[in-house]
């Protein structure tokens, strides 16, 4: 899961996130435009799962290796989603901004996410909702805002954004606003769990994934 | 691959063209003619690595996957069924509804209708389906031409479509579009290959072969010819793409007396480690804690100490039989021998042994991120016969 070492007051953290929603959304574009600063309308569709890293040096004091696992749209059947969702500490929900039938299965994401995967302390990871292929939309952006803050506010999304791979659209915003929220997340640990059973834990982990020394 | 068309044809001399037919001919006459036993002699010529410069590759798929007879002289009538048996799965499932004729049921038969009989209905629901298989069709080896052709999308649209309303209980799963490309391939590489043979002068073929060369090869029946192997392919390779969850086996002896299961002294501690009670994960951990451990014990202790499980990378391995770790044309090599050997694909779990075991020294050098990153992108190979002879020795040591 998160694993920070520190190393003269400089902090690195490695953090496993997920991208998810239904089939043909743009989850592998969000991803290789995020990562990669690329578009292209030729990738293959996703069998199982994909894997992509990125370094991101957040601030002066801040390195954070991000593990992005593109999805399957269609892995949401079968359970395989209960082997890829572990020790992820953030997601973001995909739909495509042009298809209401993608929009509808987002709550079905949602529902599979919060019952199969929670941070160590139980609550549920945070999960930032996309509405992607906003460049193909004739109004160029979602018509109702209120509506979908209040969807958000209901369904306990920690934010959502209007994107386009394509165009390059708000991708690297919403990734700040979940890298943000993670960060949260992991400094109220630090807080709340110095005792040396945790310590003990964390070394534990260390040696397990020692991809971040 | 791509055939440069006619033109190229009508340059040659016509020697070099009888040639070209001589030849075509006497591979034909080297594959098909005068073995007792066909199969024995295909498989000798797969493992001897002749398939690849083979003008009749498709046809010996074919045979390997039964979708044709061992005796040449049964082909005709064989593939005269196999192609009216798929025009009536087309007509069943491809319907439109008739919107010109008056429907004798009009409470039944309009496009508002939720009668379950409704054709409209059907048609509504068989829309999102064709949706999903468009998609990807659409992304299906989006760097070759030929499947950007719209009769070639269109043909692997009918297909899959067909495919999955002839077997609801799986219906389309993605994945399949890429286990189909191939095939329509090879057919169409096949296809083009008579086409300019016959283009260059008369088959100088015995009477009776004749119109069994000519029936194998006919373009109008592609799409039939390709369901039919897609079936048969999908036979062995369906219980991997399934999503029922299967019962856990009972121990054999309490099974027999009905006794109470026995807890187990070392239960898996995290059961979301093993994954769902899918075919696919039993398989998977199988080759993983069996086959992997037995052959090279060091790799395997790494990758599980790494707690790298195989449903991550090994899931795309085994569903597109290794479609996206190789080349097309070094994919069609592996595919040649994994048919050859068996059409239950016995083959699969060693080829993934043995591309575990060829890469084992940049994976023992690699913490989690850089093992990850190498089997989800598997490095290229030398030489792909360096993969399938390891294959074949994992499965049958000599």
């Amino acid at each position: 899961g998160i694993i920070a070492t520190m190393t003269e007051q400089r902090k690195e953290y490695l953090f496993k996130v997920l991208v998810i929603g239904e089939l043909g959304v743009g989850k592998t574009s969000v991803i290789k435009r995020y990562v990669h600063q690329i578009f292209s309308q030729h990738y293959r569709a996703t069998i199982g799962v994909d894997f992509a890293l990125k370094v991101v040096h957040w601030d002066g004091e801040t390195l954070i290796r991000l593990q992005l696992w593109d999805i399957a749209g269609q892995e949401r059947f079968g359970n395989m989603t209960r082997v890829y969702y572990r020790e992820a500490v953030g997601a973001f929900i995909v739909f495509d901004a042009t298809r209401a039938s993608t929009f509808e299965a987002v709550n079905k994401w949602k529902n599979d996410l919060d019952n199969k995967v929670t941070l160590p302390d139980g609550r549920n990871i945070p999960t930032v909702l996309l509405g992607n292929k906003i460049d193909q939309m004739r109004g160029g952006l979602l018509s109702n805002k209120q509506q979908m803050d209040n969807y958000c506010d209901e369904k306990g999304f920690v934010a959502w954004f209007e994107t386009s791979a394509k165009a390059n659209i708000n991708i690297d915003e919403a990734a700040k606003y979940l890298i943000d929220k993670i960060l949260d997340n992991e400094r109220s640990y630090s807080r709340n769990l110095p005792d040396p059973e945790a310590l003990e834990l964390n070394k534990d982990d260390d040696e397990k994934s020692g991809c971040c020394r | 691959m791509e055939s440069n068309g006619t033109s190229a044809v009508s340059d040659l001399s016509h020697d070099t063209k009888q040639a070209g037919v001589n030849s075509y001919v006497e591979q034909w006459n080297d594959y098909f003619e005068g073995h007792e036993n066909l199969i024995e002699y295909l498989k000798y010529k797969t493992y001897s690595h002749s398939l690849r410069r083979c003008h009749f590759r498709s046809v010996c798929w074919r045979i390997f996957l039964h979708c044709l007879p061992h005796n040449t002289s049964e082909w005709p009538a064989a593939l005269v069924k196999s192609r009216a048996e798929y025009d009536v799965i087309k007509e069943r499932n491809i319907t439109i509804p008739n919107s010109e004729k008056q429907p004798s049921n009009i409470e039944v038969e309009n496009p508002l209708s939720q009668n379950d009989d409704s054709t409209w209905l059907q048609y509504f629901r068989d829309k999102e389906l064709r949706n999903d298989i468009e998609r990807d069709v659409r992304r299906t080896f989006p760097e070759m031409d030929y499947f950007s052709k719209e009769d070639v999308r269109h043909a692997m649209e009918n297909i899959l479509f067909c495919y999955a309303r002839e077997h609801t209980n799986l219906s389309y799963r993605q994945g399949m579009h890429e286990l189909l490309a191939p095939i329509l391939f090879v057919l169409h590489c096949d296809l083009q290959g008579a086409f300019h043979t016959q283009e260059m002068g008369e088959l100088p073929l015995p009477t009776f072969f004749r119109p069994i060369i000519q029936t194998v090869f006919q373009q109008k029946y592609l799409e039939n010819d390709a369901y039919t192997m897609f079936c048969q392919l999908m036979r062995s390779t369906n219980p991997w793409y399934s999503i029922n969850e299967i019962e856990p086996e009972l121990p054999l002896e309490c099974a027999k007396n009905n006794d109470p299961i026995p807890t187990v002294p070392f239960q898996p501690s995290e059961e979301n480690n093993a994954g769902p009670p899918l075919e696919i994960t039993n398989k998977l951990n199988r080759i993983h804690n069996d086959l992997l451990a037995t052959y090279d014990h060091e790799l395997y202790y790494h990758i599980s100490r790494l707690e790298i499980i195989p449903q991550v990378y090994g899931l795309r391995w085994v569903r597109l039989l290794f479609g996206r770790e190789f080349d097309l044309q070094d994919l069609l090599v592996l595919w040649d021998t994994m048919f050859a050997d068996s059409s239950a694909l016995d083959l699969v779990d060693y080829i993934f042994v043995a591309l575990m075991v060829n890469i084992r020294e940049q994976l023992l050098a690699a913490d989690y991120c850089t093992c990850m990153r190498i089997l989800m992108k598997y490095p290229p190979i030398e030489d792909i016969f360096d993969i399938v002879h390891l294959a074949i020795y994992y499965r049958d040591p000599k």
